[in-house]
């Protein structure tokens, strides 16, 4: 009997691994081999237009976080901080020395602390992907009005390509076989910004004249930037008074964190200029820049490298949430100044001065006085604010640190970001 | 029938385990009277290197016969006359002769293994049982569980270290609870994982190398190879290579890593009780770290040893001694249809600071049952919790230590002196600011195998292996609000749960038919279907509302979040056939070919095949061999194969992930570039060589060559950014190879009754080189550190530019910088020019290009001693910290000085860019791996506490560095040669404030019942 049973469960088993070998072997041509891919879209999925709002706020998203980054990197790498981090790459940034193999050149994200390369060439691309996918769909198709999200979608393309063009020392778009030098950058992000600001002309209502000024506004920093001084004058003295345009940023995420503020007064990675410290114009407090001794307002006393006395900050960048300035009137108004030189300019300046209560200019209106008025104003009303110091420091040739730097770590020889070594050795050189 | 013969088995069983235990009423217990018997011998056979009992011993005497059961114990009857010629045969083991008196009743039966075990049956993917003897591959063997008695690890990977040719554990840190990479053979991938895959008792395990654990800061990671306590296992067996694995297909080209645990044995229930306790500690730790160097206010260079300083000063050693406390219990036995073996393990240990520990709970299940021989069915359980606290849950204490007084920042002031507050650690952390910080790695691992073998006819046998190998693993840091100085004021909690699922279905069916008198014809097939799946889900919260405060939603701002490089899953279904044709059991030819299809094939790409052959002929088996004393057994093999090793599922689709946008509003982002032309890499590798045994079976000699050619090789090439996407993208590029030699001599130098000396020596060489990059640029790895691949040389080579020579002006600037001249990413020629515009030249491979190691196994009466060396050498290694001391920090005495021209040019001047290069050095190193020392225990002392026998076995690991190929760089001292990076899946030179390997004592009492 108990063999009759055993002999019965050893058919029952022979029959169990049969059927089951066989089953594996005939499920393999029906599905053993889909695999699920969670949280990954598969690009084709992104060509329904029913989509189009999320692409259009999805250009958005990737360029404020590539701008975002790049106004902390430029802040370390100008002189408007002082390098005072414990962290290898964080002060190679703040002394110029930064490799161009270093990963957040190479490839920092919008998580990182500093490195805007990447982030900055994923905006630019979305921005180019998505405005081929919105102009091949109808409104109708995507249930939209698709314009707003077109303009908005090619300005902050241009301001992508403006970036890249500012900031480094050469570039490689769409992995092209040469490598551009910044004004071939800038050119086309003028270019870019011709079609935008057309296109935001074109387009009514309060978003089209948002839209419209934060082109020209881009437009005109571009233009001055490639000596384009009367194009530029054009285009700010179009802006409208009281424009600004701010990138949103939030506490909620880290990819959306205002890194400015998180990197250097949260994180300590630098600490403001001395130079910066104590501002005044003509005896008065210029409240443009405001910066307080770290204890002074709850924090360390000493930055992230253990030494460097803490001075953060206290008047911009406050929070992680706190908005970042994209473009103004009163950048505007700069850039006009600059480009008109002279008793204009000063009247510009003066006209600004007056609302902040601060004394009016009475120096000269030489070319080397005004040179160096619209230098000075500009490092204080767009201090910390997406790189116009950094810019400002290789257009208008202003000396760079060398020497050692606080601590006595030696200042490099980078006056512009470089190009990192993947991209220089994929264009073959 | 099950039940009653585990009742029938165990009886009797727990009053003496009771007994010799807890040592309760030892003054009133009776050890069993050895009462002689008439007409009867009984006794215990054991290794005569391990003292281990050896189950399924043949004994003979007379006409009477009998096997020895899980305990070594055996007993004849009806024998007659005073004394009897007794015989005793195993395989793998000489055969012993020895008379014995009648009635005799506790006979000790020593056995001398064999040089070389051709009989041994190893595990090769087929379901028939497979001898040693017919494989035309080597195959690394370790006895784990003998090795266990002699040189106990808590680790499988030390266990596996130095112990299989060729293969090598590369260690990533010091601290508790992280692991080490594997590699076989060399680097067998350019960026796909190079571990080999894993099975436990037939089925896929989790062998990732580098966990995603949140808790640990960097690359510092547990591997989850050391998940499974190292007492559970019987043996571990290894493929090294495509020509051994082919039968695994798809994954098995860095070869197979394949563990065997333990099983019951037919007899009485054989309980064994193991306690271990003992000690972790970092010797002299402030020449470990040998000090900083400053400028003071008077510009002259001073020296502080941060330990030193702190002790003087009364604030004590960083470092502290952790403990080790453990112990196994486990009982085996059975009938002769049903076995069984259970164990179960608890284990404490501590690491070298107060905040490292990982407690460890482990147990296993192993059912088999057994219908005569036709029918068989092995059921696996197993499971492992684990806690650990890591040392790094953050940038580690030692990042603060090495980096001390950065820039001159140590100057007065700073705190050096007794009075001052400060004591010169980096950015002002101290040792004790470590404390409060929290980093977690949990396990709930759960493993469940179920093997069917099934002979119906005796030309027949067919196996199913069904089972699976789930992993639960949340990981968490905690910051307390206040902790400003590592950036988190307001403190944060960052939870993680990683989920990993394997499982196996493998079908196989073996036929076995004689063509005439001397040609047998096996012939195997099988369907295998394998999928594993990652899941990882992560919470975080941060911004306290006040002290003490820990859970993520005590957080002010809560995130919660996916990341989908650790969400996919991937299979695998592959079909095998095999034909084996075997000339009078010493010449075997094998043919085999398999064919695989994986979820992650590109979609233009559908079917891989992978084929093997291979010859094997113990040639000393032949009459014209004439048997001699010199050479007992020879047997010569070759092998040609194919196996290859797939991206994950998502390499081949470009993919979007999804983001947040403004106002919280979902938004997505370029994310995976994709490669629809994916295909797998597949490696095929031959390899020929010999095993012979000699003089007079005393000595075995294993060489081996081989060379493994992958073609296809997927590289996680770093996408250029300025094609929109981010990050890598797997694509297929040419060949590279890997080629070497591997010689394993093991030998019984002395053998007298009282006294044995057991030398064992290995040496594997191996170079690998990439033939044919596929493009004419090469492919960056690493800028920052170097590491490129290269037509021509190996994979992720080391290249830098070469300085040659420099001069320092007035200012102290290096000036004149010139290095060789040369190719571009090639050698150098000779030729000297300015470095500003010289090429980057090769400096050397980033993996070890020889592997060696010596033991000596001495037994004297009832000692053991056994030491174990191990050396690594031929790879570059690349000191990230004294590169940043040097370069960076300035607290290196060179760095200080600023006197040599070619650092300073790596400061500031025309090297700059690559400064990292002034920590390249050669990585080679010698350490003591091991040294233990076992006293097995009388019988009569054993039974003191009721015990059939015991042992006791003091161990020592990572006693002291017996070599350095280079001691640092710029008058600079590496911390510890060994110590790299574990980034799961790269080949790497670098280390960077890893923490360095501790030297541990461990004491460990086994007693058997």
């Amino acid at each position: 009997m108990l063999n009759l049973i055993r002999k019965s469960r050893t058919r029952r088993l022979i029959a169990t691994a049969g059927t089951m070998a066989i089953m594996l072997g005939a499920a393999g041509c029906s599905g053993l081999l889909d695999a699920e891919l969670p949280g990954r879209i598969p690009t084709e999925l992104l060509n329904d237009p029913t989509n189009a709002a999320v692409l259009g706020t999805s250009v958005v998203a990737d360029f404020e976080c590539a701008f975002s980054q790049y106004a902390a990197t430029a802040a370390i790498f100008s002189d408007e901080f002082l390098g005072a981090s414990g962290n290898a790459s964080a002060k190679l940034w703040g002394t110029k020395n930064i490799p161009e193999g270093d990963p957040t050149n190479e490839r920092a994200a919008c998580t990182t602390i500093f490195g805007a390369y990447t982030p900055l060439q994923t905006a630019r691309f979305q921005s180019e992907d998505v405005l081929t996918r919105l102009n091949g769909w109808t409104n109708e198709q995507a249930g939209i009005d698709l314009a707003p999200h077109r303009v908005r979608t090619m300005v902050l393309g241009a301001y992508s390509y403006a970036l890249l063009g500012e900031g480094f020392c050469s570039m490689r778009l769409d992995h092209g076989t040469s490598i551009l030098t910044p004004a071939q950058v800038l050119a086309i992000a003028e270019t870019k910004f011709n079609a935008a600001l057309t296109a935001a002309t074109a387009l009514p209502g309060t978003a089209g004249a948002e839209l419209t000024n934060l082109a020209r506004v881009g437009r005109a920093r571009v233009r001055i930037r490639l000596g384009n001084a009367s194009g530029a004058a054009a285009d700010a003295a179009a802006v409208t008074s009281g424009f600004e345009f701010n990138v949103t940023r939030s506490a909620d995420a880290t990819s959306r964190y205002n890194d400015p503020f998180w990197a250097l007064t949260e994180q300590r990675h630098g600490s403001v200029d001395p130079a910066y410290r104590n501002l005044q114009v003509g005896g008065v407090k210029d409240t443009r820049v405001d910066v307080q001794f770290g204890p002074d307002i709850g924090m360390l006393p000493v930055s992230f490298d253990g030494v460097t006395p803490l001075y953060v900050v206290n008047n911009k960048n406050l929070s992680r949430a706190a908005p970042m300035r994209l473009a103004s009137y009163v950048e505007a108004q700069l850039i006009r100044a600059e480009a008109l030189g002279g008793q204009q300019a000063v009247d510009i300046i003066n006209a600004r001065r007056a609302q902040l209560s601060l004394p009016a200019y009475t120096g000269g209106t030489d070319e080397a006085s005004i040179r160096a008025l619209i230098i000075d104003e500009r490092l204080r009303e767009l201090f910390m604010e997406g790189g116009h110091r950094f810019n400002d420091l290789i257009r208008f040739n202003i000396q760079w640190k060398t020497g050692n730097d606080q601590i006595g770590a030696p200042y490099g020889s980078w006056r512009c970001f470089p190009l990192p070594t993947s991209e220089r050795i994929a264009a073959g050189g | 029938m099950l039940f009653s013969s585990l009742r029938a088995s165990c009886r009797g069983m727990p009053r003496r385990m009771m007994l010799g235990v807890a040592l309760v009423a030892l003054a009133s217990w009776q050890p069993a009277a050895l009462t002689a018997q008439a007409n009867t011998i009984a006794g215990t056979v054991t290794d005569g290197k391990t003292g281990r009992p050896l189950a399924e011993a043949l004994v003979r005497g007379g006409t009477a016969s009998a096997r020895t059961n899980a305990a070594g114990r055996f007993t004849l009857s009806g024998l007659s006359g005073a004394s009897v010629e007794l015989t005793v045969t195993r395989i793998g083991y000489q055969p012993l002769t020895q008379s014995v008196r009648v009635g005799a009743m506790d006979v000790s039966l020593a056995l001398t293994e064999t040089a070389l075990r051709l009989d041994e049956v190893v595990v090769t993917g087929a379901a028939a049982e497979t001898q040693k003897r017919s494989l035309g591959n080597a195959v690394g063997q370790l006895d784990l569980a003998a090795t266990q008695l002699a040189a106990p690890t808590q680790r499988i990977q030390e266990a596996l270290s130095v112990s299989v040719p060729g293969l090598q554990i590369q260690r990533a840190s010091g601290q508790v609870g992280t692991g080490a990479t594997t590699r076989i053979r060399g680097v067998g991938s350019l960026s796909l994982s190079a571990e080999p895959i894993v099975f436990i008792d037939g089925v896929r395990a989790d062998n990732r190398s580098g966990s995603t654990s949140l808790g640990f800061w960097g690359t510092d990671k547990p591997s989850r190879i050391n998940d499974i306590d190292p007492n559970d296992i019987e043996s571990i067996q290894v493929l090294k290579g495509p020509s051994a694995a082919t039968l695994y297909g798809t994954e098995a080209s860095n070869g197979v890593i394949q563990i065997i645990t333990k099983r019951g044995a037919a007899g009485r229930a054989s309980w064994s009780v193991d306690g271990r306790a003992g000690a972790n500690w970092l010797p002299s730790p402030e020449k470990v770290y040998e000090g900083i160097w400053y400028r003071d206010a008077a510009d002259q260079i001073q020296y502080v040893n941060l330990i030193e300083n702190d002790i003087a000063r009364g604030f004590g050693s960083p470092f502290s001694t952790g403990q080790a406390l453990g112990g196994t219990m486990s009982v085996s036995g059975g009938s002769d249809a049903v076995r069984y073996f259970f164990s179960g393990s608890y284990d404490r240990n501590e690491g070298i600071v107060s905040y490292n520990w990982m407690n460890k709970l482990n147990g296993v299940g192993n059912l088999s049952y057994s219908a005569g021989e036709k029918f068989k069915a092995d059921l696996n359980i197993g499971f492992t919790r684990s806690k650990v606290r890591s040392a790094s849950a953050t940038q580690p204490v030692t990042t603060y230590l090495v980096w001390g007084c950065p820039s001159n920042s140590c100057r007065a002031g700073s705190g050096l002196a007794a009075n001052e507050p400060g004591r010169a650690y980096l950015s002002g952390v101290l040792p004790e600011d470590f404390d409060p910080l929290e980093g977690y790695d949990e396990v709930d691992r759960s493993r469940l195998g179920l093997t069917l073998n099934h002979r119906p006819f005796t030309w027949l046998n067919h196996r199913l292996v069904l089972g699976g190998d789930f992993t639960n693993n949340p990981s968490s840091i905690y910051f307390p609000r206040g902790s400003a100085k590592f950036g988190q004021a307001g403190g944060i909690k960052q939870e993680r749960l990683d989920r990993s699922t394997f499982v196996t279905a493998d079908y196989s069916a073996n036929a076995t038919a004689s063509v005439g008198a001397n040609l047998v014809s096996q012939t195997s097939a099988g369907v295998q279907y394998y999928t594993k799946r990652y899941e990882q889900i992560q919470a975080n919260g941060q911004g306290f509302p006040v002290v003490g405060v820990n859970t993520v939603s005590g957080g002010g701002v809560r995130e919660g979040f996916e990341n989908p490089n650790f969400n996919f899953e991937n299979k695998t279904l592959g079909v095998y056939v095999q034909e084996q044709l075997s000339w009078k059991n010493r010449l075997f030819i094998t043919g085999a070919v398999r064919g695989d299809d994986n979820s992650s094939f590109g979609t233009n790409f559908d079917f891989v095949v992978y084929p093997k052959v291979s010859l094997a002929w113990v040639i000393s088996e032949e009459p014209f061999f004439a048997n001699s004393s010199f050479l007992s057994t020879l047997k010569l093999r070759g092998a040609w194969g194919k196996a290859g090793q797939q991206p994950d599922v998502f390499a081949a689709v470009q993919t979007y992930g999804p983001s947040v946008g403004a106002g919280g509003n979902p938004t997505v982002t370029p994310l995976n570039v994709g490669n629809p032309d994916l295909k797998p890499e597949v490696s095929r590798e031959i390899e020929a060589g010999l095993d012979a045994s000699l003089f007079s079976d005393r000595m075995s000699l294993e060489f081996t060559y081989y060379n493994k050619v992958t073609t296809d090789g997927i590289l996680s090439a770093p996408v250029s950014p300025s094609g929109g996407f981010p990050g890598n993208q797997f694509i297929n590029v040419g060949q590279f190879s890997n080629k070497g030699i591997e010689i394993a001599v093991d030998g019984s130098v002395i053998n007298g009754q009282d006294f044995k000396l057991n030398l064992r020596g290995s040496i594997a060489k191996n170079t690998n080189k990439i033939d044919d990059l596929g493009q004419a640029v090469p492919l960056v790895q690493n800028a920052q550190l170097g590491t490129y691949h290269v037509s021509g040389f190996p994979i992720g080579g080391q290249f830098f530019k070469k300085p040659v020579s420099a001069d320092l002006n007035a200012a102290g600037q290096a000036i004149n910088v010139m290095c060789e001249g040369g190719t571009d990413f090639g050698n150098g020629d000779g030729s000297v020019v300015p470095c500003a515009t010289a090429p980057n030249l090769y400096w050397g491979p980033s993996t070890p290009t020889l592997l060696s190691s010596i033991s000596a196994d001495v037994q004297w009466r009832r000692f053991r001693l056994v030491g174990v060396a191990e050396f690594q050498s031929g790879q570059m290694y690349l000191d990230g910290n004294l590169a940043a001391s040097h370069t960076f920090f300035f607290n290196s005495l060179a760095g200080a000085e600023r006197t040599d021209p070619i650092l300073v040019a790596y400061q500031s001047g025309a090297l700059a860019s690559q400064n990292f290069a002034s920590g390249m050095m050669k990585g080679g190193f010698g350490k003591l791996r091991n040294v233990s020392l076992t006293y097995d225990m009388p019988r009569g002392v054993a039974a003191l506490v009721g015990a059939a026998g015991g042992s006791v076995t003091l161990t020592g690991s990572n006693l002291a560095t017996l070599w350095r190929a280079q001691r640092g760089t710029f008058g600079g001292k590496v911390v510890d040669p060994e110590v790299r990076r574990n980034t799961g899946d790269l080949f790497i030179a670098f280390n960077q404030e890893a923490w360095p390997q501790y030297t541990s004592f461990l004491a460990t009492v086994r007693l058997s019942f």
